[in-house]
């Protein structure tokens, strides 16, 4: 079972409140509205079409900053709350980009979809400086 | 469990979250365990992971000062967060130059906000033997020139690749308006190295910025050595702005615009040949017609710029019907000699009247006359410059859309 993360005294208040803003976006996520509505039959669809990954950007970090998937076909959903524009690129060990968002305006959420395989692959900003400053993160495809 | 214990943020926080897990359960009409299985499965553990709380990079980065210090209404500039683009109808009835007010803005964060009176300029590295540390009143102090000179961001056009190849490059969309020509007043880089004992086996300088990403880009000392490579602490006539580089910028007239640091407070010099994220993973080409050469860099380094010509009309324009004088603006690297424009989308082209005296790194600006009917059409113009470089019908993609210099239909509606 998933457990609550283990918070610090400090700013843990405002971590909690994200916390919490955080699961009941999670659970939006696992049930969209459509399915949500029918109660029960969110259980009897055959093959719901897979859900998509959110992802913050911001200055200069991804979140999640990991992701683990299901080997397929994924959409994953980016929202920029910064306040500076930022993209959104899946490469290969290679350097070659599997699936890209080019640019997403601040405030703007924009999405992708990629077929992929099992592996790790790195996940970065590619506008100049932001790999840099620490904008990358990890997606881990599982069979 | 007690309420007491729910002064413990830990204790608390888990307890709200298990009674919420048992109320969306219940709304829904399934067990606890089966909407514990739902959320695990198919990436809803992936948006779990994205709740840890914010670090402390993430709490400092909320928005305290204003992204960029002048005015930026959007009347004068599109807006793209950090980046503004002039929007070129405002060149109409300008003179030679754009005013700073008016100049656009290629950020990649906030503007610093840097006091002269501790701002110094380091130069120092392996090839020169005197480092120096410069004040600003130092460098006031030095000898010398203004030049009418363009900067460009290397990307300004790139919005046109989608055009020709529905899809979108990497970086800022700006359509044309990501260039200005200014007159900048300065000290010569060769002054300042001079100083530094500039060493005869040096081979490339680095400029470095002093905002938050430390931007830096080199370039090699023969540029560096140029007559026009200035430290910059003047811009048409007044202190440069903070949103320009106050106190000092570097201007590499032709190249690129990231090769013109901001906010410079380092001059590295080197006998070795430098790199940085800036000539390596961004501001190179990337794409099939171009060759990953060896070496650090994920493909071409760029660093001239290319020719490219503009309306001084607004994107899309609307005009009355009837006859006008039809103006804008063409630059390059080298002296822009002949401009046309073609008002059947490319079918015949006529020449443009020039009408400044054709100078390299700046602009010239033409003008045609035009006995506008009733329509929607797509005006185009291309320009050629002293080496016979004229700008093209379509031009390679790159990933990270630099360059695009092909000519642009640019829409306008006659009423």
């Amino acid at each position: 079972m998933w457990r609550a993360p283990r918070l610090g005294a400090g700013p843990a208040r405002m971590a909690v409140g994200a916390v919490t803003a955080g699961i009941l976006l999670a659970v939006s996520v696992a049930l969209p509205a459509g399915q949500r509505a029918r109660g029960r039959s969110v259980l009897a669809a055959p093959a719901p079409s897979p859900r998509p990954v959110l992802m913050k950007a911001r200055e200069f970090v991804f979140d999640p900053k990991e992701v683990t998937v299901r080997a397929g076909e994924v959409t994953f959903e980016v929202k920029n709350e910064g306040s500076i524009e930022h993209n959104f690129l899946i490469e290969d060990v290679n350097r070659r980009t599997l699936a890209q968002i080019p640019i997403i305006e601040p405030g703007k959420t924009e999405d992708v979809k990629v077929t992929i395989r099992p592996g790790t692959y790195p996940i970065v900003c590619s506008l100049p400086g932001h790999k840099e400053a620490g904008m990358t993160g990890t997606l881990r495809v599982q069979p | 469990m007690r309420q007491d214990d729910l002064r413990d943020e830990a204790i608390y926080e888990r307890t709200r979250q298990d009674e919420f897990v048992w109320r969306r359960a219940r709304e829904l009409g399934i067990s606890r365990r089966r909407f514990l299985a739902l959320l695990a499965a198919g990436g809803a553990s992936a948006a779990l992971g994205g709740v840890r709380p914010a670090g402390p990079a993430s709490l400092h980065a909320a928005p305290a000062a204003p992204l960029v210090v002048k005015p930026v209404p959007p009347d004068l500039f599109y807006n793209f967060g950090s980046n503004h683009e002039m929007r070129w109808e405002h060149m109409t009835g300008r003179g030679y130059l754009v005013p700073n007010e008016l100049f656009f803005i290629r950020n990649h964060t906030r503007t610093p906000r840097i006091d002269p009176s501790t701002w110094r300029l380091r130069v120092e590295g392996s090839g020169v033997r005197r480092p120096l540390e410069l004040t600003y009143d130092d460098i006031l102090s030095l000898p010398d020139v203004s030049v009418r000179r363009y900067v460009e961001c290397a990307g300004n056009g790139r919005s046109f690749f989608e055009l020709q190849y529905g899809r979108r490059a990497q970086g800022t969309q700006w359509r044309l308006g990501a260039v200005g020509v200014a007159e900048w007043t300065g000290v010569p880089l060769r002054e300042i190295l001079d100083r530094a004992g500039l060493k005869t086996t040096a081979v490339d300088v680095l400029p470095e910025g002093l905002d938050d990403l430390k931007v830096r880009r080199p370039m090699s000392v023969a540029k560096a050595l140029e007559p026009d490579t200035l430290l910059v602490y003047a811009m048409n006539g007044h202190p440069l702005p903070p949103d320009h580089g106050f106190p000092a910028r570097i201007l590499v007239p032709g190249w690129i615009g990231i090769a013109n640091i901001k906010w410079v407070g380092r001059l590295e010099v080197s006998e070795t040949p430098l790199y940085t994220p800036w000539n390596t993973e961004s501001y190179v080409m990337i794409g099939p017609d171009y060759k990953k050469p060896d070496g650090p860099a994920l493909g071409p380094v760029l660093s001239a710029q290319n020719v490219k010509s503009a309306f001084e009309l607004a994107w899309p324009a609307e005009v009355r019907a009837g006859r006008r004088v039809v103006r804008g603006r063409s630059w390059g690297p080298y002296a822009i000699t002949k401009v046309e424009y073609s008002l059947d989308r490319g079918i015949t082209w006529q020449t443009a009247r020039i009408r400044d005296a054709a100078a390299p790194r700046a602009w010239v600006r033409w003008e045609f006359e035009w006995d506008a009917r009733p329509g929607d059409y797509s005006l185009r113009v291309r320009a050629t410059d002293a080496q016979g470089n004229t700008q093209p019908a379509g031009v390679p993609w790159n990933e990270q859309g630099y360059l695009y210099n092909a000519v642009v239909g640019h829409p306008v509606t006659v009423t």
